[in-house]
């Protein structure tokens, strides 16, 4: 009898301190500090590189409807960043990033100001590898990745030689051909649409970009080739371009081509991100960085310059029922009063 | 007993209809529309005392008749390469003049030396007439002096 008494006692003492252990609230929302946000794209055309360093952030929500902090993007701490790379005397050369004053970017979820972003003077070699390092000294963080360069390629077609000239008509489309640069690697090709706007008195020279689609090896043929389909190209120019002022018109002087090599990381980066869902919450996580995410890669750019139309695109341009109304002129017209 | 000796058949006839050997991947041949014909231009570059990679196709142009093609008035423009030796086009039957063009670009007297007219980027152009039949091929190769 009395051992049931203590028995009941000592279950209503532990129930009664079971409750008290239970009085602070638990926050079962885990509010980390952000994992670090690394992005480098080294340019072997460039001497100085550039090196985005910022944090994620959660919204709960949509993110439509909230106001975010400025702050949230900054990544809280000190410290500092710097590219890495091996002398053929062994030597290790180090090239330390410092703050930059460059355009922010302008959008209505990102802050305008506060953007970290840094660079270094550090003229890199296609075919050579650079580490990348982000120490935190207060804290027990090193963010590190490691890329070899792409190597510049050489546009092969088209080549601007006197009298050579390029036609794109309906049916007729043109073979872009390049020297590749590594195995595997991602290319995109723009081409800028140039011409003349203005009457007799007075013309400006405007232009036109047309990205093409993105162009993926994974071959070992020495050239690669991107095929540029007439009929998508005058679509492209119709749908880019509108028509002059009143009294305005046009006379097309060319076109430059314009290929962005980007190396094996920015491959599988640009990949990963073509079957994902295309909205602010439903971003791949991706990151070839250890300790942090985001990516570290190398591009160059390549461009070839005044290539010329043939008088037949020129003449199809300005005839035709679905481009005529962007006024341009025909090959051998000229500026009217 | 009846049945297996029909099942037994039926498999050797399955087998038989097999032919290993059959192409599998189709026919190469190309459907030329009925009222066209072929051109197999073969666009070779001559032989100077020049480096190769300096002789270079500027252009493949096709017209009507000879007065266009000394006017320089041409229906069809292909887009020539350095790369690509062969053009092949597709025009209904009928007689045509073709028109095609190298220069050099070697520095110095180099193009001067290998009968460029001018030296540098001076043309040499290779023109002739040719006919197309309906539904079958025609070959021409360029010969430059």
């Amino acid at each position: 009898m009395m051992m049931k008494r203590y028995l009941v006692f000592g279950i209503i003492i532990q129930f009664i301190l079971f409750i008290i252990s239970c009085k602070s609230d638990i926050n079962v929302i885990y509010e980390s500090g952000g994992k670090p946000v690394v992005y480098c794209l080294l340019n072997p055309k460039d001497s100085i590189q550039y090196l985005r360093v910022s944090r994620s952030f959660i919204i709960r929500g949509n993110p439509e409807g909230q106001v975010i902090s400025p702050d949230s993007l900054i990544l809280d701490g000190d410290f500092y960043a710097y590219l890495e790379s091996e002398n053929p005397d062994g030597n290790r050369e180090i090239h330390y990033f410092e703050k930059t004053e460059i355009n922010q970017r302008d959008s209505g979820l990102f802050p305008q100001d506060g953007l970290v972003v840094f660079q270094t003077n550090c003229p890199v070699q296609g075919g050579k590898e650079y580490g990348l390092y982000v120490n935190f000294p207060q804290k027990p963080r090193l963010v590190a990745g490691s890329v070899t360069v792409v190597n510049p390629v050489e546009i092969l077609d088209p080549n601007p030689l006197p009298g050579r000239e390029v036609t794109f008509l309906e049916d007729q489309g043109y073979l872009v051909r390049w020297t590749k640069s590594i195995k595997f690697a991602v290319y995109q090709s723009v081409i800028r649409f140039i011409f003349l706007e203005g009457d007799k008195n007075f013309q400006i020279r405007r232009e036109v970009g047309i990205p093409q689609p993105l162009v993926y090896s994974d071959n070992e043929n020495a050239i690669l080739t991107s095929f540029l389909n007439g009929a998508g190209f005058i679509d492209d120019l119709v749908t880019n371009l509108s028509p002059p002022d009143s009294g305005l018109r046009r006379k097309i002087i060319g076109f430059d081509l314009l290929l962005t090599t980007g190396g094996p990381e920015l491959a599988v980066f640009t990949r990963s991100g073509q079957n994902a869902v295309a909205s602010f919450t439903g971003l791949d996580e991706y990151s070839n960085i250890d300790g942090a995410v985001g990516i570290y890669s190398s591009v160059t750019l390549t461009g070839t310059y005044n290539n010329r139309f043939s008088d037949l695109t020129i003449n199809y341009l300005a005839d035709s029922e679905k481009t005529r109304h962007l006024g341009f002129l025909r090959f051998n017209e000229d500026f009217q009063p | 007993m009846k049945l297996y000796r029909i099942i037994g058949i039926l498999v050797l006839a399955f087998l038989a209809a097999c032919d290993p050997d059959g192409d599998i991947l189709g026919s190469d041949e190309v459907i030329i529309p009925a009222d066209q014909g072929t051109l197999e231009f073969r666009f070779i570059l001559p032989e100077y005392d020049i480096p190769k990679d300096k002789i270079h196709r500027i252009s493949l142009s096709f017209a009507f008749s000879v007065d266009s093609l000394y006017r320089g008035q041409f229906f069809r423009k292909v887009n020539v390469s350095d790369f690509q030796e062969v053009y092949t086009q597709y025009f209904p039957g009928d007689e045509y003049y073709y028109d095609a063009v190298i220069t050099c670009s070697c520095a110095g007297d180099t193009c001067l030396n290998g009968n460029f007219p001018g030296g540098r980027f001076g043309m040499k152009h290779a023109f002739n007439k040719f006919n197309i039949e309906n539904q079958k091929s025609t070959v021409i190769e360029t010969h430059f002096q």
